[in-house]
């Protein structure tokens, strides 16, 4: 077990397995109803359980192969940089779950999303091209229409009252 | 037949009126606009568009999504052939020779070849659509609930052994997606799986989220991650397609349309299979193969055909089976259901004018994909300039506002946010969304059928293994199981060789 694929594989394999027992464990715990006289092959677990089993099945055979160091060797995406993924998590999840439907309006809400994602994607480029100042404004610029289309576009022409 | 014929031409004419003309145009214009822009696929077009078309009648709103779903692997080609760079996975193998011949001064010509091979292969599929479906419906009629059970397994089985480069993760996607499919009250004694008391988990997860999220939202993280490319356009030179190159080139044309029909009809294989498979068949029938990766008109003709005819390959088991044929299909098929068709084999005893209604609209998207093709080629470029740091921010928010607008509930965005997140990170280590989704759509029959043939069987599951469709699809499930499975396949090759030797010797 050396390459970064194979400790994957080797460390999801336990994950989906541990998630395949706890699936077939809650599926045990699941009441029969034999209180209603239903027919025992139709009790609610079955299928789940099933499903459970499965997957620590190929969950342990992936760990094994993590563990000899087989199995296909991962395309690492060299373009992919942490801290792009880190501000893209921060940016869309801080407005899924943090901003939207907890006090401001959605078109405030869309708006500072887009300034924000605009600006901070290109900032390195803008940097170093000496164009920040121009940055901001298109920031801006696709912030304002941004926001205001689609909060049109869905208030006013598909009627959703917005969060 | 005549009948059918009949219900072909109304449902042909039904379409031609002004509003579905505007859809079908606009709806085909977004798709292709859509497939043009790297990183975002067919699937995200569709799902995003099933939420912002939810208030429209069934019919306009299937008709959208058709024509944005042959529009986005149609406009994909574009970039394939000026930036090497595929717009959705389906048009990867367009970029060996669409790029070659780019680079040659014939983008143009590439694109005219692209139109002509997408044209072709869309109609073929189109025919065996209308031809194959309420056939399949026909046979479909007999199956009870073991074929049903073995066809949801076989589905998510089959799709987990061809989308990526391991069945393993391929399988392992289809069960979680299975399961999830689980959560909420089951679907014949109305007991609470999986939710421990929450409201919203009892009501089950809402597909179109969890759609949005998986190839929507994922794509969205996906690209963002990734350092931005600014492409640089080629000059364009004419663009409309040779009568010559159709008529040289026919047999390539009907071979990839045969194989992209039935790769199409594959539970969960997409177009980008249909692709590859097309353009390796052509290779191994050319008399020039070595012409291949180098600007081969032929290889682009069969990979444009093979990925267009794959369409509605995909859409007829999905309105034969309710089983769709790959990943934008399952999507399909989901809309399909929100707006209250019931696809499966009692679609053409409940509605038959529907299965000829989406013919029609596949012809009127053909005709659409021609149109833009032949005269918006150059406008249609200028898309390719709009960088992705703008585009992706603003599909973010189409895919939060979407789940939202379908429920009017904040658990839906949620629920999108925490499988796109799932998703993007589970992709990083070679985990593929498709066989997920097809367990998401395929779970709930699957549970149903196999409860329901345990209770008519009285618990005896001699008939999951003995009724001949039955016995077809457990010996396939079986067989692709243990084949991709090292030490299985060794076994079987084993045995294969000492069979082989037996006959031999004798």
């Amino acid at each position: 077990m050396s390459t970064r694929s194979q400790r994957a594989d080797f460390l999801f394999g336990l994950l989906w397995s541990a998630l395949g027992l706890l699936i077939a464990f809650e599926s045990w715990r699941m009441p029969r109803l034999e209180a209603q006289h239903i027919n025992p092959y139709t009790i609610p677990g079955l299928v789940p359980g099933m499903l459970g089993l499965l997957l620590v099945l190929f969950g342990v055979i992936l760990a094994l192969r993590g563990w000899r160091g087989a199995g296909p060797e991962l395309a690492v995406n060299a373009d992919a940089a942490p801290w792009r993924i880190g501000l893209a998590l921060v940016l869309c999840l801080g407005f899924g779950l943090g901003v939207l439907g907890h006090g401001p309006p959605f078109w405030l809400a869309a708006g500072i999303f887009l300034f924000l994602a605009v600006l901070l994607f290109e900032l390195p480029e803008r940097r170093a091209a000496g164009t920040l100042a121009r940055g901001v404004v298109r920031a801006g610029l696709v912030a304002v229409i941004g926001a205001a289309a689609l909060t049109f576009i869905f208030q006013e022409l598909f009627l959703v009252r917005l969060p | 037949m005549f009948e059918g014929i009949g219900l072909l031409g109304n449902s042909m004419l039904a379409f031609l009126e002004p509003r579905a003309l505007i859809y079908t145009f606009g709806a085909t214009l977004l798709g292709i606009l859509v497939g043009c822009m790297p990183g975002l696929s067919a699937t995200l077009a569709i799902s995003l568009l099933t939420t912002l078309t939810i208030k429209l009648p069934p019919n306009d709103a299937i008709l959208i999504l058709i024509c944005a779903y042959v529009g986005a692997i149609y406009g994909g080609s574009r970039s394939a052939i000026l930036l090497n760079i595929p717009g959705t996975a389906a048009n990867a193998a367009a970029c060996l020779d669409g790029y070659q011949l780019a680079r040659q001064g014939q983008a143009g010509r590439a694109m005219g070849i692209a139109t002509t091979g997408s044209v072709a292969g869309s109609l073929f599929g189109i025919l065996c659509l209308a031809l194959i479906t309420p056939a399949l419906g026909e046979v479909a009629l007999t199956f009870q609930s073991y074929e049903f059970f073995w066809l949801a397994l076989f589905g998510v089985m089959m799709s987990g052994s061809i989308t990526g480069e391991d069945p393993l993760k391929g399988w392992i996607m289809g069960v979680a997606g299975l399961f999830v499919a689980l959560i909420g009250q089951d679907g014949i004694h109305g007991y609470e799986r999986f939710a421990y008391g929450d409201v919203n988990l009892a009501g089950g997860l809402s597909l179109i989220p969890v759609l949005v999220g998986a190839f929507g939202f994922a794509e969205v993280l996906t690209v963002m991650a990734e350092r931005g490319h600014r492409p640089k356009l080629l000059a364009v030179d004419s663009i409309l397609p040779r009568i010559r190159d159709v008529i040289m080139y026919w047999r390539t044309i009907l071979r990839s349309g045969v194989i992209g029909v039935y790769i199409g009809i594959l539970p969960g294989v997409g177009e980008d299979m249909a692709a590859w498979s097309s353009y390796a068949a052509a290779k191994r029938a050319s008399k020039h193969p070595e012409e291949f990766g180098k600007g081969s008109v032929e290889g682009l003709i069969a990979a444009e055909t093979g990925d267009n005819a794959s369409i509605p390959g995909g859409i007829i088991p999905a309105l034969a089976l309710a089983i769709p044929g790959s990943a934008p299909a399952a999507v399909l098929l989901a809309a399909m259901m929100i707006h209250g068709v019931r696809p499966g084999p009692m679609l053409m005893i409940e509605n038959p004018s529907f299965v000829y209604d989406v013919v029609a609209m596949n012809v009127y998207a053909t005709f659409a994909i021609l149109f833009f093709g032949l005269f918006l080629v150059r406008p249609l470029l200028l898309v390719l300039r709009v960088p992705r740091t703008v585009i992706m921010p603003i599909i973010c928010v189409l895919c939060v506002v979407g789940s939202f607008s379908i429920a009017s509930r904040l658990f839906d965005v949620y629920t999108m946010l925490f499988t796109g997140v799932i998703i993007f990170a589970l992709r990083r280590y070679g985990y593929h969304a498709a066989p997920f989704v097809l367990g998401l759509v395929l779970g709930d029959l699957m549970d149903k059928s196999l409860r329901r043939g345990l209770v008519i069987s009285d618990g005896d599951l001699t008939p999951f293994f003995t009724r001949p469709v039955c016995a077809v699809l457990a010996a396939i499930v079986a067989l692709t199981l243990v084949m991709n499975i090292p030490a299985g396949n060794r076994a079987v090759r084993g045995a294969m060789r000492g069979v082989m030797a037996r006959f031999s010797r004798n």
